[in-house]
């Protein structure tokens, strides 16, 4: 008997996960949510983290998260406008390829690396804490980049540049300092931890989230998944961006993915790029469209900061078969 | 992830949850968010087209001119929104050097045009462009062409075809010609003559003088040729003329009435339809053997015929079933399928290029439309519908159809009216006087 029901189960498991492992793509898991009205029961879970958070929160999370950097990180472009053209290039692509840019981020990189492989940004909170936590373990290194910049303009675009290294290792500090547990929630292994660690409880539990003690930053129900609202707005945003061509719309059946990778205040990390799409003119065209599509749509403002690990890449699939005949 | 594997009673639900957990982890496995996008935003792609750079004063105008008709030719197509010039920071680059994309980007210009043009020793113009992705921030085409002067709409034409190609991924239709029959004169006494234009309704020339009554002149899909059926005196001929030439040939003298004289794809044959005792059928001439076939035999009216791209088929209207209705059938004539159902009466069925439609005329209750339908009859469209429209004709893309409508009134006449296979974007034609019964030119050589 045991026997027998040790080898069903092993059965069972293996087959479970084949049909995971080998047939990634398989449609049923990509089911097309249009149908889904964005009637959430979870913002209501939000909210109360919410309270809880900002009641226990410490002074350091004044947080007006989204809007900051990412006014600021407009102005930058436009005024080197007065000059020539290598210098908005370079505010455009030196924030994207976060690990790339030489001097600032290179110390920074490695601590990254050891400690939070997978960050959880909450990019509003950390330029001003910076200031006051950062100084130590930044400061040295980012030391040039302030100074230079502050001399051709206002104090705030100081912050944009650095907001990106500096964040991590303000992070790393109040983190380690205080619970180095939640930096393991970020790994996707830790998942199943959680999962593990709520079983016990008979799985009744009506009030298992707001355990987690966080300063108001609302890092437990981060890893809950993208819900089905925050996923309308961003499609609704790409319907907005998308104008595929014509031929490619007559093609119909012409699919291509474009994969992006974000920064947490929702600018394009690097340049987006199509996987694998053929080389034929009209596939190149209809690529062509959709990178387009992704790069007049960013930032992305409306993906919530405090799910940033969920949606730091993102893999767009552009389908116009449904747009035949309109 | 290593998990005591022993399949005992009690941690049966433990083991369910590794396994659940293991699903979950499969599940985002590559840890990336996925969005299926289905919908977009159709709209005039915003390009910006700074004039051309003149290499030298004499060709200044030239280069400003041709940068003016490519504006023109891509606006025209409604699937581009030239950007207003007045907005441009930078107004002139050349070719040669990368543009600035940043001076670009404010206009939510999503692609740009950059050209030169310059004299050859030997007295011609060399034009250049270059297609720029301004997000991107990379070249998409560039190409040169050398022409006489006197050719530089042409030049224009065929840059502005590109660039459509290049954006669209379909081929363009800038560079053809439209022939048509000019109306001049009061209505009960109009002179028609033949006349051949510029896509654009420029470089409009006469090909007759007016003394004979012209109809139904047809395009030859593969070269520039013309044919055309015209009455003088009392006897219908057909005529074949070359548009490049100015050479014509009659290649049929019928007592009886003759319709709708329209080329295969190759261009080696003509199909019409003759009238007989009350009757009319459909024949196929080559041109080369001058033999007549005959490809349909019934006591009924069969007429306007036109072939598939690819030659194997025919579609043509026919009142055999009682009212007027599109059929077709095989090349070499036989049995024919009837393809349109719909209230009313269809007339002048024309095989689209790519072959994937059939533009045909429809007559309902005192109102002409024109519309579209799979070759198989599924997914009849009405494409504009009024007083009275008729006489469609494809341009060579498929995509838009040309087509003339009649305005009611004594003063009234027809005029030429082109639209996008949408039906979005009607336009008229310009023409010197009325006109009527367009049919476009396969792209120029």
């Amino acid at each position: 008997m045991r026997v027998g029901l040790g080898v069903s189960f092993a059965g069972h498991l293996a087959l479970i996960s084949l049909c995971f492992f080998a047939f990634p793509d398989a449609k049923p898991f990509t089911v097309d949510d249009i149908e889904a009205l964005p009637v959430d029961l979870v913002p209501i879970a939000e909210v109360t983290d919410l309270r809880a958070g900002s009641k226990k929160a410490e002074p350091k999370p004044e947080e007006k998260p989204q809007p900051k950097p990412q006014v600021m990180a407009d102005l930058p472009e436009p005024k080197p406008a007065e000059k020539p053209a290598e210098k908005p290039v370079e505010a455009t692509s030196e924030p994207a390829p976060a690990p790339a840019p030489a001097p600032e981020p290179k110390p920074v990189e490695e601590e990254v690396a050891a400690v939070a492989p997978e960050p959880e940004p909450e990019p509003a909170p950390k330029p001003e804490p910076q200031p006051e936590k950062a100084p130590e373990a930044a400061a040295t290194t980012e030391a040039p980049a302030p100074e230079s910049l502050p001399q051709r303009r206002p104090t705030p675009p100081k912050d944009i540049r650095p907001p990106k290294p500096a964040e991590t290792p303000a992070r790393e500090q109040s983190a380690s300092a205080q619970a180095p547990e939640k930096k393991r929630d970020f790994r996707p292994d830790d998942i199943s931890a959680l999962l593990n660690k709520q079983e016990p409880r008979g799985g009744g539990d009506p009030n298992p989230a707001p355990e987690p003690q966080t300063f108001g930053a609302r890092e437990g129900s981060a890893e809950a998944a993208m819900t089905q609202s925050e996923i309308e707005a961003l499609k609704a945003r790409l319907y907005q961006c998308w104008n595929p061509p014509i031929g490619v719309r007559e093609a119909g059946n012409l699919r291509v993915t474009i994969s992006i990778s974000l920064q947490p205040d929702g600018r394009l990390a690097a340049p987006p790029h199509p996987v694998g799409v053929g080389f034929d003119p009209l596939s190149t065209i209809a690529a062509e469209s959709a990178i387009r599509a992704v790069q007049l749509c960013a930032p992305y403002d409306m993906l919530p900061p405090e799910k940033y690990s969920l949606w730091r890449e993102i893999e767009f699939t552009f389908d116009p078969s449904e747009m035949l005949g309109g | 992830m290593p998990f005591p594997f022993r399949p005992t009673g009690r941690s049966l639900p433990f083991l369910a949850a590794v396994a659940l957990s293991l699903m979950a982890l499969a599940g985002s496995a590559s840890a990336q968010l996925r969005v299926d996008i289905t919908r977009g935003t159709i709209q005039p792609m915003p390009i910006a087209i700074p004039p051309f750079v003149g290499m030298s004063g004499q060709v200044e105008e030239l280069s400003r001119n041709i940068s003016e008709v490519i504006t023109a030719d891509l606006k025209r197509s409604g699937l581009f929104a030239p950007v207003d010039p007045a907005a441009f920071i930078e107004p002139v680059i050349p070719p040669s050097v990368t543009p600035n994309f940043a001076n670009w980007r404010p206009l939510n210009a999503q692609a740009l045009v950059s050209g030169q043009v310059g004299p050859t020793p030997d007295g011609r113009v060399q034009a250049e462009f270059r297609l720029w992705d301004i997000f991107a921030g990379q070249q998409l085409t560039g190409q040169q062409f050398v022409a006489s002067q006197d050719n530089w709409r042409r030049v224009a034409h065929i840059i502005a075809d590109a660039i459509y190609e290049r954006l669209t991924g379909e081929k363009g239709y800038f560079d053809t010609r439209i022939v048509f029959v000019d109306e001049s004169g009061p209505k009960d006494a109009r002179v028609k003559r033949l006349a051949l234009m510029d896509q654009d309704g420029a470089n409009i020339r006469y090909l007759t003088n007016g003394s004979d009554l012209v109809l139904t002149p047809r395009f030859s899909p593969s070269r520039q040729e013309i044919t055309y059926a015209a009455l003088s005196g009392d006897q219908w001929q057909v005529y074949l003329l070359n548009t490049e030439n100015g050479q014509r040939e009659k290649i049929g003298n019928f007592s009886n009435m003759t319709f709708s004289p329209r080329f295969s794809p190759d261009g080696q044959k003509v199909v019409m339809s003759l009238a007989q005792a009350g009757n009319s059928n459909i024949y196929s001439l080559d041109l080369r053997s001058r033999q007549m076939t005959r490809l349909t035999d019934s006591p009924s009216i069969d007429t306007a015929p036109s072939f598939s791209p690819d030659g194997r088929r025919i579609v043509f209207e026919s009142d055999r079933g009682g009212t007027q209705q599109l059929y077709v059938m095989s090349a070499e004539g036989g049995q024919a399928q009837r393809i349109s159902f719909g209230q009313g009466r269809y007339a002048t069925p024309v095989w689209s290029p790519r072959g994937d439609s059939i533009a045909f005329t429809k007559q309902e209750g005192g109102r002409f439309a024109i519309g579209v339908m799979a070759p198989d009859g599924s997914g009849e469209r009405i494409i504009t519908e009024g007083f009275h429209n008729e006489g469609p004709t494809w341009a060579p893309n498929g995509r838009v159809l040309m087509f003339f409508r009649d305005q009611q009134g004594a003063g009234g006449g027809p005029q030429l009216f082109s639209v996008d296979i949408t039906g979005y974007n009607e336009q008229v034609v310009p023409t010197p006087n009325f006109a009527s019964d367009p049919a476009w030119s396969p792209l120029l050589d």
